[in-house]
C-alpha cells in the first residue's frame, strides 16, 4: 500500500515520547476521575454578552475550561444575578457551529483564508474604494459594545461619517425625546417606584436583571404597576392593571392624562417653576386632549383614564411613565416619548426616590480624549442617511441604519460600496429582508464581524471571526457606581481575535495604522484616568466601586440650553416637529381584514443572535402567531392551525395561538426567529422570521424605524394538532 | 484483515481530512489503489470543487451533517463541580474526552495544528495518534480504541441516517468495519 507521509500531529520536542503515556493516563475513566479531584479551579471576575445588559458574572475555570458561569454581587448591573442566556453562555463558547477561523466567499461557498490574508485583501479593497469614491463610500454599523470607541477611531480616521448603531430599530424615539428635553437620557429608580406605568415595556421579557430586581422589590414594597400594552404580556400578568390598549395609540392616553394632571393642578408646581420650561405652551396644547376624546381613540374607557391618572399622581414624586428600551414601534413614538417625558417632569420626579435618574459617571467621549492617537478630524461628506443634518438634526449619533439598502440601490446622495457590520445582524434585525440581499449584493466589499454565521455574514465577501466574551478583553465598563473589565476566562478556542485587534489590524492595512498605535491596557487607562484606577487594578479585581453606593436624592444638572427641562422644545421645531408634544395618529390603520403586526422580545432570547444556543433553544424552540379569538373565528383558525401572515413586503408561515391575551386589531410574534443561515443548525428555519413582513421605512424627527407600522393579512393554509 | 494496521489508520485519518489538490491528486492514483488493496472500490471520483463541496456538507467545520469531532456524541463531564446543564449536555466541543485526548499529545510531545484547534478530539487527529500508538505496539492501543474511537460506531450510524453518498460512504463503511476488526482485535487479544 503506497501512503502519503502526510501527517496533522507535529512532535513538538525531539522526543519518542509515547513511552511517557503509561500507568493510568491511557484510560479516560481513571484520567477523568484524578483531574475532577485534582484540577486547579479559577475564578474571573467578568462582564456578560448574552445580550446588551453587560450583568457580571464570575466565570469558574478548571483545568483551561469554563466550568459554570454565575452573577458577581459587586456588580451593579445583575448584583449577583445572571438571567437564563446569562447562564447559557458556556453553550456558545463550546458550540461546534460558531466562527472557527476567516472565511472569504468564493464563488457562492466560504473558503478559510489566514488572519494576514483577511487583512491585507480587506485593507487594499478599503483604500482602493477611498480613492475611487471618497471615504463616505465605507458605512460601518453595529451593536455598539464597549469596543465602540475603536470603532469609532477607525472611521473618523478613515473619513467616514457613517458609522452607524442599532439605535433606529431599538431606542432612537426614547434618546431623541430626552436628550432635547432632558438633555440626558435617564432610567428609573425601580426598586423605590410606588406607581409605574409602562407604555409597552415588558420588564420581564425585555430583560435588563437590575431593572427585573428592582420592580420586584417596588411590587413587594406595594407598588401599582400599570402595562399600557395590547398584549397581556409577562409584564401584564406580573402588573396590577392591564391596559389593554388599542396600538400605537399611548400617546392619546398619555395626552389625556397631562389634560387631567394640568386642569386638576396635581402637578408639583415647585418644581415644574424651578426646573422646567414652556409648561404654558404645554397647557394650551392639551386642552383639547380630554379622556373622552382619548376613549375613542384608545379604546380604554375615559374613567380608567381619569381614575389611573388621579392615583398615579398622588403617588408623585415616586410615579414614573418608563422612557422605555425598545421603543422604535409606531410613526407617533418620539411623540408618545415626548408626552411621558411631560409627565414624568409634571411629577418633579427627576432626581427623586422612585423617579428618573441620570446615569452618575461617564467616560470621556474618545473624540476629546488625546495622546494615544492623531488628531481626528470631522469627516467632510455628511452621513448617507442625512441624520445630523438639516432635515435630521436629532437623529445625531443615532442614525437610520433601517435605510442603508434604499440608499446602496439609489446611489444616493452618494455611492455606498463598502460595508462593515460588527455584532449586529441588520438583514434579520433592521426590515425587509429581501432589500437588505438585495442590496448587499450590489457593494464591493461586505465585511462581518461575528462569532456565529448570521444571515448578514452569509451575504459577505469576508467574514472574521470574533472571540466569545469568554475568551476576550474588551475597554472597560462603567456600570452604576462602577467600573468593570470584560477579560478572558480561557484562551481563544479557535483562530479568533478579539475585535479591538481585529479593527486595529484592518486599520494598519487600510492606511490610517498611525491611530491604532496603542495596547488595550494604555487605551483602557486613559478612559480610567479620571477615576485613579488602572486596567491591571481592574483586572485582579474585576469591579471596582467609585463611591459608598449611596445615593444623594436631588435635581442633578440638567444640560440643556436652558439648564431646564424643557416641556416646550426649540430642538423639535428646528426638526420640523411642533414645540410641545401633540397627537399624530399611528402610520397605518387596521381594518378591512388588515391586521396590526406587533413584535417583540422574549425572555430568553436575544435579537436574533441567540436562536443556535441549545440551552435556549430548549427553553423556546420556535415562535407563535398570537391572535384574538373572535378575530381568528372570523377568519376560521384555531389554535395550532398553520397560517400565512402577509404584508406589503413579504410572507411568513407560522403555528397560530388562538388567545384572548391580545387586542382584536392586532396579531404578535416574537421576533428573531426564522433563521436562514444554515451554518445555524438548530436555529435554521425555526419559526417565522419578523424581518419579511416588517418594511424599511423611517418616522419623522427621530430616524427611528417604526416597525409596528405594517398590516397584514392572516390566512388559514394547513391544520394544527388541535384542528 | 492482512494488511498494516498502522497504514490503514493513516489512510483513513488522511482521506477524512479536508480535501486539498495534494490530497485529490494521491486519491485519483495512490489513494484509489491503496483502497482497492483494502477491497473497497471508491468507485468515480467527482472533480476537487465537488469533493470539497461534499466534504463541507457531510463532514466540515459548520453545521455538517455527520460531526467527526469525538466531543459532539459525549456527554460533556462527569466532573461534579461542572454545571450540571452543561455537563449533562451532548452536542458541544472540549468534553471531558476532549481535555484527555488533548493531555495525551501533550504528554507524548505532540502539537495539535491550527486548523483543529478547539477539537483535538477530531476523529483525523485520533486516527493518526492511534496509529502511532500501534507502530509503537503501545499497550494503551486498546484503551484509546474503547475510551474514544468507539465514538466511530455513532459516525458511522449517523452517516447512514443522513445517507451520505459517494466516496465518503464507502470510506465511513470501511472506517466502521475497520473498527470493529479492530474491536475484535484488541479485546480478544486483551481483553
Amino acid at each position: 500500500m503506497k501512503l502519503t507521509r502526510r501527517s496533522f500531529l507535529k512532535a513538538s520536542a525531539a522526543t519518542g515520547a509515547l513511552a511517557a503515556l503509561s500507568g493510568g493516563v491511557m484510560s479516560f475513566e481513571r484520567w477523568a476521575a484524578k483531574a475532577a479531584e485534582t484540577g486547579d479551579v479559577k475564578l474571573v471576575p467578568s462582564i456578560c454578552e448574552m445580550c446588551g445588559t453587560k450583568c457580571g458574572i464570575i466565570v469558574k475555570v478548571k483545568n483551561g475550561r469554563v466550568v459554570k458561569i454565575e452573577g458577581n454581587k459587586e456588580h451593579p448591573n445583575g448584583k449577583g444575578k445572571i438571567c437564563a442566556r446569562g447562564n447559557a453562555g458556556m453553550k456558545l463558547l463550546y458550540d461546534p457551529d460558531r466562527l472557527k477561523q476567516p472565511l472569504k466567499k468564493e464563488g457562492d461557498k466560504f473558503v478559510p483564508i489566514s488572519w494576514e490574508q483577511a487583512f491585507k485583501e480587506i485593507g487594499e479593497k478599503l483604500k482602493e474604494i477611498k480613492a475611487k469614491y471618497g471615504p463616505e463610500a465605507l458605512v460601518w454599523s453595529t451593536h455598539p459594545e464597549l469596543a465602540y470607541d475603536y470603532e469609532v477611531i477607525f472611521n473618523l480616521a478613515f473619513g467616514s461619517p457613517n458609522l452607524t448603531s442599532h439605535a433606529p430599530t431599538c431606542y432612537s424615539p426614547r434618546n431623541v425625546a430626552y436628550k432635547a428635553m432632558y438633555g440626558e437620557v435617564p432610567t428609573v429608580d425601580y426598586g423605590n417606584v410606588k406607581y409605574y406605568i409602562s407604555c409597552g415595556r415588558n420588564l420581564v421579557e425585555g430583560i435588563n436583571v437590575s431593572q427585573v430586581l428592582g420592580i420586584m422589590k417596588a411590587k413587594e414594597k406595594g407598588a401599582k404597576l400599570i402595562a399600557l400594552d395590547p398584549r397581556y404580556s409577562n409584564f401584564a400578568a406580573l402588573a396590577s392593571e392591564w391596559v389593554p390598549i388599542r396600538p400605537g395609540t399611548d400617546l392619546a392616553f398619555l395626552l389625556a392624562m397631562i389634560h387631567l394632571i394640568i386642569k386638576n393642578e396635581w402637578y408639583d408646581k415647585e418644581f415644574v417653576k424651578n426646573y422646567t420650561i414652556g409648561f404654558e405652551e404645554v397647557a394650551a396644547e392639551v386642552e383639547k386632549y380630554t379622556p373622552k376624546w382619548a376613549e375613542e381613540i384608545t379604546g380604554i374607557p375615559a374613567a380608567t383614564i381619569e381614575r389611573i391618572t388621579e392615583e398615579f399622581a398622588k403617588a408623585k414624586p415616586a410615579a414614573v411613565v418608563d422612557p422605555g428600551w425598545h421603543v422604535s414601534r409606531y410613526m407617533n413614538s418620539t411623540e408618545m416619548l415626548r408626552a411621558g417625558a411631560v409627565i414624568n417632569a409634571l411629577m418633579g420626579n427627576l432626581g427623586m426616590k422612585g423617579g428618573l435618574k441620570f446615569p452618575k459617571y461617564k467616560f470621556t467621549k474618545v473624540e476629546e480624549r488625546e495622546g494615544l492617537w492623531p488628531k481626528l478630524e470631522k469627516p467632510k461628506a455628511k452621513r448617507f442617511d442625512g441624520a445630523g443634518g438639516e432635515k435630521w438634526p436629532l437623529a445625531k449619533g443615532l442614525g437610520m441604519i433601517q435605510m442603508l439598502p434604499e440608499h446602496i440601490l439609489s446611489g444616493q446622495p452618494y455611492p455606498i460600496k463598502a460595508y462593515i457590520a460588527n455584532h449586529h445582524n441588520p438583514v434579520r434585525s433592521a426590515g425587509n429582508s429581501e432589500k437588505w440581499i438585495e442590496a448587499l449584493k450590489q457593494l464591493e466589499l461586505v465585511v462581518v464581524i461575528d462569532v456565529q454565521m448570521s444571515e448578514t455574514a452569509m451575504m459577505a465577501h469576508y467574514v472574521l471571526p470574533e472571540s466569545t466574551y469568554l475568551e476576550r478583553f474588551d475597554p472597560p465598563q462603567i456600570a452604576g457606581n462602577a467600573v468593570a473589565l470584560r477579560q478572558p476566562a480561557v484562551e481563544p478556542l479557535h483562530n479568533t481575535m478579539g475585535v479591538d485587534d481585529i479593527i486595529k489590524e484592518l486599520a494598519h492595512e487600510a492606511g490610517i495604522g498611525q491611530y491604532f498605535n496603542f495596547t488595550l491596557e494604555q487605551f483602557s487607562d486613559q478612559m480610567l484616568k479620571p477615576f485613579n484606577i488602572t486596567f491591571k487594578q481592574l483586572m485582579e479585581k474585576g469591579v471596582i466601586a467609585l463611591d459608598d453606593g449611596k445615593t444623594e436624592y436631588k435635581v442633578p444638572e440638567i444640560k440643556t440650553d436652558s439648564g431646564k427641562i424643557e416641556l416646550a422644545s426649540g430642538a423639535f421645531e428646528k426638526a420640523g416637529a411642533k414645540r410641545v408634544p401633540t397627537w399624530k395618529p399611528p402610520g397605518v390603520t387596521e381594518g378591512n381584514g388588515k391586521l396590526r403586526f406587533l413584535h417583540g422580545h422574549t425572555a430568553v432570547h436575544t435579537h436574533t443572535s441567540t436562536f443556535n444556543n441549545e440551552y435556549l433553544h430548549a427553553l423556546m424552540p420556535e415562535n407563535v402567531l398570537w391572535i384574538n379569538t373572535r378575530t381568528a373565528e372570523k377568519l376560521g383558525i384555531k389554535n395550532g392551525d398553520l397560517v400565512e401572515v402577509k404584508s406589503d413586503y413579504g410572507k411568513v408561515t407560522i403555528k397560530a395561538k388562538v388567545t384572548e391575551a391580545i387586542h382584536p386589531d392586532a396579531v404578535y410574534m416574537v421576533h428573531g426567529f426564522g433563521g436562514f443561515s444554515p451554518y445555524q443548525k438548530k436555529a435554521y428555519k425555526k419559526g417565522a422570521s419578523t424581518s419579511f413582513i416588517i418594511p424599511c421605512h423611517v418616522e419623522p424627527v427621530s430616524g427611528a424605524a417604526a416597525d409596528c407600522e405594517v398590516l397584514v393579512e392572516v390566512r388559514k393554509v394547513g391544520g394544527g394538532a388541535n384542528a | 484483515m492482512e494488511h498494516n494496521r498502522v497504514e490503514i489508520y493513516r489512510l483513513l485519518a488522511y482521506t477524512l481530512s479536508e480535501p486539498d489538490l495534494e490530497l485529490y491528486r494521491w486519491l485519483k492514483s495512490d489513494g484509489a489503489k491503496a483502497f482497492g488493496e483494502l477491497g473497497v472500490n471508491l468507485g468515480e471520483l467527482p472533480g476537487l470543487p465537488e469533493l470539497s463541496r461534499q466534504y463541507q456538507e457531510y463532514f466540515g467545520l459548520y453545521a455538517p451533517k455527520v460531526s467527526l469531532i469525538e466531543s459532539v456524541y459525549r456527554k460533556w463531564s462527569s466532573d461534579p463541580e461542572v454545571d450540571p446543564v452543561m455537563a449533562n449536555s451532548r452536542g458541544f466541543l472540549m468534553s471531558d474526552h476532549a481535555l484527555h485526548v488533548a493531555a495525551l499529545y501533550e504528554k507524548a510531545g505532540l502539537s495539535i495544528p491550527e486548523e483543529f484547534s478547539g477539537m483535538p478530539d477530531h476523529l483525523v487527529l485520533e486516527l493518526e495518534f492511534m496509529a502511532m500508538l500501534v507502530e509503537n505496539n503501545h499497550p494503551g492501543q486498546r484503551d484509546f480504541l474503547v475510551d474514544h474511537l468507539s465514538f466511530i460506531e455513532q459516525v458511522v450510524e449517523k452517516s447512514r441516517e443522513e445517507n451520505i453518498m459517494g466516496i465518503y460512504r464507502e470510506i465511513v463503511e470501511f472506517l466502521g468495519k475497520f473498527y470493529q476488526e479492530e474491536k475484535n482485535l484488541l479485546l480478544g487479544k486483551q481483553g
